[in-house]
């Protein structure tokens, strides 16, 4: 029940927006609503202003625009739903990881709701769309006071619930790079509308059939989601769809890769920093956390196999 | 009889209704000049009250009144004095009067004319705790030196259970295999959709009206009674419908406090808990503890059975003693032993006070037993159907406590459920856990229970019903077992319908009144569809019996050659149904113009058949022999899961039950009882833990306490066998708690011919699973070292 005084102001610019933001320190920006109003509802924010930018042109839309190397680079406005998201094509095509997570985000009802920003602003360690934005490079696009100015990911999420932002400063888009497949993994008790216990999200580029490069991100693992360099110990690795082997089998694309997962899974496990809480124990979800930064390394290959597959058999 | 209703499938009465949201539940309902009640609960485990200020919030405007145990009034003897009352044991205050025992027990209350006005009283209630050292743990608590809750009950126990039959010494003398297990079963939260809600409105002459949600509203008003120090029959408790309760809403210190704070103001009063306050501060299912020795012969008979428990009752006593006794010797009426010895401790804690749950004891035991009977299997080399058939009980059985099997299909149901599950295909589970993938695995359990329980009530078993005519034609049924979601309206109506000519669609089932419902035990003990139904059947025929008897003095005809079908009393004689008018064979007359008649001949008064229903039951006496119940269902359940063996991931894949309720009056709500009861226990076997740290729950909500959603739930095969049961006037016996009761068991055997890993304390979560394969590979890695070293 919501016993404390909340206004309601909504922006009709990016301006206004900024504005009305620095103009009371209890103003908090309102999109979705799928976090701020469960927060007030529970007594952690005790009455303020909802700013509501979920109407700022700004913030809205799909854009892809082409890159100086020739790719196709993909800004996604921050007060873009999560539904609107996994309802476009482009991201279907090109960002796989972001598709599984944002599938895995809450339940529907949540995914029409909740936003991009959102989720990136809340900054929960467990955030499904943090790993998969690591993996893919994304940058945010930051609007304040003082004019705007760009961070990437890996410096954005700064703690449980804190960000990089400034006071006053809002989130305005984010923009990835395309290229290569990913995936994302989570370990969950339900099957559906739960939260990570632990996720892992890949991306992978496949030249030759060998790994050409490599990125891995984990999430609910660390204060905040981490990027863990494995370019390395894949790097070159021959890859080849294995008979008869299911995409999680650690064999499923020959045993060249599934040595160095083992690998990559030591790392993952190295890396990883959890916390002993209600949902589960530090060292289970730093064994999980290996296991699933191995099986989204295999899912984002396969998915590169079948994309370079897909384009020789169109081009043959 | 031919045409009827009974044995098909119908819809639930109510069931439109709640779909399109317009059932309206007790948090929907507004009563004129209504506040709005909330509680003050203390936010320490466990405390003396030294100072209570209530002064500021009796200041913030809206608030007409604030209460503490200063303001309860005398319930002890001739009017005197304050005194602890509770339904087992008296250990209950209403408002906590010097100490506090829990994290969420009541201090203080609020009445205001809004929800925030109220909840800011509550802010500005001053309370000073002096902090006393606290015990969360059960084990613990039976601990020389552990806090003591109750000074007058020293040693933390709340209750105990013993009982004891057979020659324990001779048994064991016999035995083959001796098998020495511990098991534990979790705190779990029932769950269920709504809040606990109540209102309650204050008369003069000291006189209430409730509105709760209770399975067992004449017992509770007894209870409310004695803590406010009335007569029982001055509380009107009307049931509204009930948005799912499992056991949860029986006897609730709320409904008093909004008793008492409608008296103070002279408004009534209504209080909904939100869904934090419910999980954590409403009541869960208790913890149990099992130690179990099991003596069996070369064949995997059964000798002797000796089992000890400890249970968590909480701050104090709610329904669990009964669900400790169950608990200690139920698994005796589906068993043959030749001797048995329990003990079972229920013990306080500083915790929220547990109760019972759909399940009671029964469901906790057989998660501990059917595994045990597994491995007596693996190690004599006997089928696990095989071992169960050779010491079930069977119909004309007498058990080791003297309960009268009447009927029983339990051979069947095994049968059954091993052709539809391909249980032969199972293979023995494996000695190492697989490395990596993912591992199948089938597991069986059966269950078992009772159809009502003679104990529950010391004046009397059984059940009476009303069906009556009004003036407007209307058909109506009155019992006083509540519906609880279960369906029971639904089959009642089923049951008259067939008896009167009628559609279901045609009676009304009226809601549990104490104004005018016949009173009864309640709706508990799977006891409600074989105790009202018959009742029910019974009061239908003395009802068309006068209704006959009217219609035969109205058209001049002998009772006899009168027929009563399709809405109307037809004469039957000659066959024709030519004749429109009275006076001759063919003429008949409709319900509504009978109504309508013989309220007028009556001056008024509607047509009303009584009957009842009383079943050949025993109370048991000290010993604790003799039949408690009429009639005892059984089932056997097969669980077939696949275990992600990395991260202990359990999914449960497909699900076999199969039953022997006796005659299945409704197919389809019976089968919606059997699958609400599997995917309850999915939950409860694989996700389902109140988390309780420093005395404080941790997850009071759906994100952290997870019930399984519908990908949890996989397809499941229900099937119904047997046959009528001799000792019930429907031919039914029960389901509601013998569809959950081997669910657990049957998951856990399925995990360890998966994975070779037996897992003793439910849940099965994926990190216990985990753990559990992590240990068994350490062992079998320390036991290849010590061979190599040898």
């Amino acid at each position: 029940m919501i016993r404390d005084r909340w206004e309601y102001v909504r922006a009709e610019t990016l301006a206004g927006a900024l504005t009305l933001l620095a103009s009371r320190s209890d103003a908090y920006p309102l999109a979705g609503g799928t976090d701020l109003v469960i927060a007030g509802r529970l007594g952690r924010i005790r009455g303020g202003v909802a700013v509501d930018i979920s109407a700022v042109p700004e913030l809205q839309g799909i854009t892809a625009f082409p890159t100086e190397a020739g790719g196709v680079r993909l800004r996604i406005g921050a007060a873009t739903t999560v539904s609107a998201l996994l309802q476009d094509e482009l991201v279907q095509q090109k960002l796989p990881a972001l598709v599984d997570a944002g599938r895995l985000l809450g339940g529907w009802q949540i995914q029409n709701l909740a936003t991009v920003g959102g989720n990136m602003c809340n900054a929960s360690p467990s955030a499904e769309l943090s790993p998969p934005l690591l993996v893919h490079r994304a940058e945010a696009v930051i609007a304040g006071p003082e004019g705007s100015r760009r961070l990437g990911v890996d410096r954005f999420w700064t703690g449980p619930g804190k960000t990089a932002l400034a006071r006053g400063e809002l989130l305005v888009a984010v923009e990835l790079e395309t290229g290569g497949a990913s995936a994302y993994v989570r370990h969950q008790i339900r099957r559906s509308v739960d939260i990570a216990l632990a996720s892992a999200a890949a991306w992978v580029s496949v030249e030759d059939e060998r790994i050409a490069g490599a990125r891995l991100a984990l999430g609910a693992v660390a204060p905040a989601p981490l990027l863990v360099d494995v370019a390395e110990e894949v790097a070159g690795v021959p890859v080849r769809q294995a008979p008869g082997k299911e995409p999680d089998d650690p064999g499923a694309f020959g045993p060249a890769l599934a040595k160095r997962l083992q690998r990559v899974e030591r790392l993952a496990f190295a890396a990883a920093r959890p916390i002993t809480d209600v949902r589960a124990s530090a060292d289970y979800r730093r064994a999980v956390v290996g296991v699933l930064a191995r099986r989204a390394l295999l899912r984002a290959v396969q998915r590169a196999l079948a994309v370079s597959e897909d384009v020789e058999t169109r081009s043959g | 009889m031919s045409l009827g209703s009974v044995g098909r499938p119908w819809p639930q009465i109510d069931a439109v209704d709640k779909v399109r949201g317009r059932t309206r539940y007790a948090a929907d309902m507004t009563l004129p000049g209504q506040l709005y009640g909330r509680i003050l609960r203390s936010p320490v485990p466990h405390g003396i009250i030294r100072r209570i200020d209530t002064s500021r919030a009796l200041k913030v405007p809206g608030v007409r009144a604030v209460i503490t145990a200063a303001d309860l009034p005398p319930n002890g003897p001739e009017g005197k004095g304050r005194v602890p009352f509770g339904p087992y044991v008296d250990d209950w205050e209403i408002l906590c009067s010097d100490r506090v025992r829990y994290i969420g027990d009541e201090v203080a209350a609020v009445a205001a004319v809004s929800e925030e006005a109220a909840a800011e009283a509550l802010e500005l209630i001053e309370v000073e705790y002096e902090p006393l050292p606290a015990v969360f743990d059960m084990h613990e608590a039976l601990e020389p030196g552990a806090p003591v809750l109750w000074p007058e009950r020293p040693g933390n126990i709340a209750s105990r259970f013993d009982i004891a039959r057979g020659d324990l010494d001779a048994a064991r003398r016999k035995a083959h295999l001796v098998l020495e297990e511990r098991y534990s079963t979790n705190r779990i939260y029932h769950a269920y959709l709504e809040p606990i809600a109540v209102l309650a409105e204050a008369h003069p002459g000291d006189r209430y009206t409730l509105i709760a949600p209770t399975h067992i509203p004449y017992k509770a008003r007894v209870t409310y009674a004695r803590g406010l120090g009335i007569d029982p029959g001055k509380i009107r408790l009307i049931v509204p419908p009930m948005g799912g309760s499992f056991g949860a809403k029986y006897e609730l210190n709320v409904c008093m406090i909004a008793m008492l704070l409608a008296r103070k103001t002279g408004r009534p009063v209504k209080m909904v808990f939100d869904r934090a306050e419910d999980a954590a501060a409403g009541h869960h299912r208790p913890p149990l503890h099992f130690d179990i020795r099991l003596a069996l012969d070369r064949d995997g008979r059964f000798l002797s059975k000796e089992v000890r428990i400890v249970a968590t009752a909480g701050a104090r006593t709610m329904w669990t003693p009964p669900v400790v006794a169950t608990a200690a010797h139920r698994i005796d009426a589906l068993y043959h032993f030749e001797a048995v010895r329990a003990e079972a401790l229920l013990v306080y804690t500083n915790t929220s006070p547990t109760t019972c749950m759909r399940g009671f004891g029964n469901a906790e035991m057989l998660f501990a037993f059917e595994q045990m009977v597994d491995q007596a299997a693996e190690e004599l080399g006997i089928d696990p159907v095989e071992i169960r058939k050779r010491n079930a009980v069977r119909a004309g059985d007498v058990t080791i406590h003297g309960w009268r099997i009447g009927s029983s299909a339990l051979e069947e149901c095994l049968d059954r459920v091993a052709l539809l599950s391909g249980f032969s295909r199972r293979k023995p589970a494996p000695r190492h856990p697989p490395a990596s993938g993912k591992a199948r695995g089938l597991g069986l359990a059966i269950g078992h229970h009772v159809s009502g329980y003679r104990p529950i009530l010391a004046e009397y078993d059984g059940s009476a019903a009303w069906v009556r005519l009004d003036m407007d034609g209307r058909l109506s049924v009155a019992v006083g077992e509540p519906d609880i979601g279960q369906g029971l309206n639904t089959v009642v109506a089923m049951i008259a319908a067939d008896e009167l000519g009628v559609s279901p669609s045609e009676i009304d089932v009226m809601p549990v009144d104490t104004a005018h419902s016949p009173a009864a035990v309640g709706t508990l003990g799977s006891r409600a569809t074989i105790m009202a139904g018959a009742a029910v059947k019974a009061a239908a025929r003395d009802f068309k019996k006068k209704l006959l008897a009217f219609a035969g003095e109205l058209l001049g005809a002998d009772p006899g050659e009168l027929v009563l079908e399709r809405g109307r009393v037809l004469w039957r004689r000659g066959g024709g149904e030519s004749g429109e008018r009275e006076g001759g064979p063919g003429a008949s007359l409709t319900l509504a113009e009978l109504g309508r008649r013989w309220a007028a001949a009556h001056t008024g008064s509607p047509l009303v058949g009584q009957g009842s229903y009383r079943p050949e039951t025993v109370l048991p006496g000290p010993d604790k022999y003799g039949n408690p119940s009429p009639a005892y269902p059984f089932a056997a359940h097969v669980a077939e899961v696949e275990v992600d063996v990395e991260t202990g991931a359990v999914e449960v894949v497909n699900y076999w039950a199969v039953h022997d309720s006796g005659r299945i009056i409704n197919p389809s709500t019976a089968t919606g009882q059997v699958q609400g009861g599997v995917a309850q226990g999915i939950g409860w076997a694989l996700m389902e833990d109140v988390a309780i740290r420093g005395g404080r729950v941790e997850n009071p909500n759906f994100l952290d306490y997870r019930i399984p959603g519908f990908q949890d739930v996989p397809p499941m095969t229900v099937e119904f066998v047997g046959e009528s049961e001799p000792n019930s006037p429907t031919g039914v016996k029960s389901l509601g708690e013998s569809a959950l009761n081997p669910v657990l068991p049957a998951i856990a055997n399925a995990v360890y011919n998966a994975v070779g890993v037996r897992i003793h304390d439910a849940p099965l979560t994926p990190e216990a699973v985990w753990r559990a394969i992590q240990r068994r590979r350490e062992e079998l890695e320390a036991a290849g070292k010590e061979r190599e070293a040898q």
